[in-house]
């Protein structure tokens, strides 16, 4: 199981590294699958887990990456988009939210190692999905930064010693849905300004 | 069950939309006479609850206490006014041709505020909050403007966050109050009645932590310090009407969750979170303070106003006790307040063609009836009596002395007479002032002005005469959030 947390942290913090959004689109397909994969492995399995698996598989491993691509298509990002600022001030901040992050999680779960490891990987999706929010001008990276900040919700959901009654449970996920088709549409709206824009200012140069 | 139709019939009308005949004034009579059922329904339920009651509906998923009926018909009240602008807006050619989709959105908006109010399950009320935020977040850029789409944008940003981390502090509850690491146990519930009943909350540091959260989580979406920014914004470039929804239905079925959770850890602890609250309040006061001495926009002024509001709201509920009645008066005359200034401010708009402050003079002359219910609006926002609000603020100072924070006294007291000033400064010469070119007087149609009459005559009946049934109501409320 700390393999896959272990695999979480490297879906959110390795797309940082990487100067591509599709890059980012993918790290984020790859959380979801590996919320999947988490919620298999962290509770006994019945009808409501396996049900619970099957919406993350679907819906943020899959169709999270899938409206993205789509909405993305046709359109030019700037080379070298980067979820958080290029400079050394930044990575320091995102590797001290990190470790903040952790520091948290064992001051939470004190004794509950395999918990605490939990909580530390779900505070510092939170916390890292807010760096990179505050750090973008792009929808799009804002969009990543949401979702990972999502994520992390997602994985402190699936610490809860609380069942979601089904009508609930398909609530927050219909939300999830509807949430991600509006930011989609957001986004192709912005981007359509935002290239606008660059085309003017060639114009005028 | 008629509870359950208040939420279902503005899905019905949303619904009912889609069909091809439901177009052009078809489509804005079908909004006005949803409002009016609606608000006929929530009559009914009133008529229908014994007072001190709870009645449970749909396996206790939904609610109607003192709570949720006080806000029911307050949103209600608020929501037909607003549909009489939005009709009068419709007839007058304000609004572009294909309006039937703003309707449609304004409706499920609609919907969804009513659910959450009704709400007994904190995840259920969560997520009906944030349908209400999808369905409404579009329509801040109605008039498909650059700005209103960033506005729109940062809204819906601030939100998603706001209401993550109120998400996130209901979860921290659950753990809190649950059993083992990773064991799903199914009698854990997070019913508010069933979480009422807890002997105790279990793990101390999960559930101060989730309060924390959760306090945090909904002050964004209050527009509370530090997470305001958005507030200005989206108030600013929204159309009158939406920003309206935004100003009083948003804003009161946010407040109502906030008071469900905190009064729900206050039975616990009565102490809890005042501190936080406090402070978030004070905060809130003064940047909107200083935001307001420096406005040259009327809309953006009472957007800033609102946040002083929010403080205002969440100073009292710090100090809790005998400060209860008057926030939850306070909250309510603040939504009739709120929406008569921004329905009144899309009238201005309208005729002048702009926002700016410095640019009107005379407005009571050219547009008397917009011009007196500004006034009127102004000095109900300004806490002058003898308005609701006024006698809420009242009894909040009044708290204030009698729970020893003679600190919080002073400094409301400062900020209200900068706010006086500066918002006198600035607003008075607008509805009084001599232009150097004065345009003729302006024939209203009543319609323009409706809503904001209706919100008058309860603002004034509030502050000096209210039945028994409404101070009792407001006293139930009260006392659930630790009112004394």
């Amino acid at each position: 199981m700390t393999n896959l947390f272990i695999a979480y942290v490297a879906a959110f913090l390795l797309p940082m590294l990487f100067h591509s959004w599709r890059v980012a689109v993918i790290g984020l397909g790859f959380q979801g699958i590996l919320l999947g994969m988490i919620c298999i492995a962290t509770h006994e399995l019945s009808s409501s887990i396996i049900l619970e698996a099957i919406c993350l598989f679907a819906i943020r491993g899959t169709l999270v990456p899938w409206v993205l691509f789509q909405r993305m298509r046709g359109h030019e990002l700037p080379a070298n988009f980067s979820l958080i600022n290029k400079s050394l001030w930044q990575w320091i901040l995102a590797v001290l939210l990190v470790v903040l992050a952790f520091m948290f999680g064992s001051r939470m779960s004190e004794g509950g190692t395999s918990e605490a490891l939990q909580v530390g990987v779900a505070a510092s999706a939170i916390l890292v999905g807010l760096l990179v929010l505050a750090n973008q001008t792009h929808p799009l990276g804002q969009i990543v930064g949401l979702l990972t900040f999502e994520g992390g919700l997602t994985l402190v959901e699936l610490l809860s010693p609380h069942a979601m009654p089904l009508p609930v449970y398909a609530m927050v996920s219909l939300v999830f849905v509807a949430f991600l088709l509006t930011s989609g549409q957001y986004l192709t709206k912005l981007v359509a300004i935002t290239e606008e824009d660059s085309l003017k200012n060639r114009i005028t140069l | 069950m008629i509870a359950m139709l208040c939420g279902l019939v503005p899905l019905m009308g949303a619904t009912l939309l889609m069909l091809p005949v439901m177009r052009g004034r078809a489509a804005s009579t079908l909004l006005t006479l949803t409002a009016l059922v609606e608000l006929g329904l929530a009559a009914a339920v009133a008529v229908q609850r014994e007072p001190g009651s709870q009645v449970y509906v749909l396996s206790h998923y939904f609610v109607v206490d003192a709570s949720s009926l006080l806000f029911l018909m307050v949103i209600s009240i608020v929501f037909f006014g607003v549909t009489l602008y939005i009709r009068h807006r419709i007839s007058a050619g304000l609004m572009p041709v294909a309006f039937e989709g703003f309707i449609a959105r304004v409706l499920v908006f609609f919907a969804s505020s009513v659910l959450a109010v009704l709400s007994n399950h904190l995840v259920a009320m969560w997520a009906f909050l944030e349908i209400g935020t999808l369905a409404i977040a579009p329509l801040i850029y109605y008039a498909r403007d650059r700005d209103a789409l960033h506005a729109s944008w940062k809204y819906l940003n601030f939100s998603i966050v706001g209401l993550g981390f109120n998400l996130l502090g209901i979860l921290c509850l659950a753990r809190a109050i649950g059993g083992e690491h990773g064991v799903h146990d199914e009698s854990l519930t997070l019913f508010i009645d069933g979480l009422q009943q807890a002997k105790t909350l279990g793990d101390t540091i999960w559930w101060e932590v989730g309060l924390a959260f959760m306090v945090f989580g909904l002050g964004t979406k209050l527009g509370l310090a530090p997470m305001y920014s958005w507030l200005p914004d989206a108030y600013d470039h929204s159309p009158p009407s939406v920003t309206a929804l935004l100003a009083t239905v948003q804003f009161n079925c946010v407040i109502l969750c906030l008071f469900r959770e905190v009064g729900l850890l206050r039975s616990f602890d009565p102490s809890l979170v005042s501190e936080e609250l406090m402070l978030m309040g004070v905060l809130s006061i003064a940047i909107a303070a200083l935001r307001i001495v420096s406005a040259d926009n009327y809309k953006r002024l009472i957007a800033y106003a609102s946040i002083n509001h929010a403080g205002t709201i969440a100073l009292g509920l710090g100090i809790g006790k005998t400060a209860a009645y008057g926030v939850v008066l306070y909250v309510v005359s603040n939504a009739f307040v709120k929406a008569i200034l921004f329905l009144t401010c899309g009238n201005i708009k309208a005729h002048f063609g702009t926002k700016k402050i410095s640019a009107l003079r005379g407005l009571i002359r050219v547009m008397p009836f917009s011009g007196w219910a500004f006034m009127l609006g102004v000095f109900a926002l300004l806490g002058f009596a003898p308005f609701g609000s006024f006698i809420g603020e009242v009894l909040m100072l009044i708290a204030m002395v009698e729970g020893d924070f003679i600190f919080a006294f002073f400094f409301v007291c400062i900020i209200l007479t900068v706010v006086l000033i500066a918002c006198g400064r600035a607003l008075f010469p607008m509805i009084w002032g001599e232009a150097e070119e004065e345009g003729p007087r302006q024939s209203e149609p009543i319609m323009s002005n409706a809503a904001s009459i209706l919100f008058i005559v309860i603002l004034v009946s509030l502050g000096i005469y209210s039945p028994t049934v409404v101070t009792s109501l407001i006293q139930e409320v009260a006392m659930t959030i630790g009112g004394r």
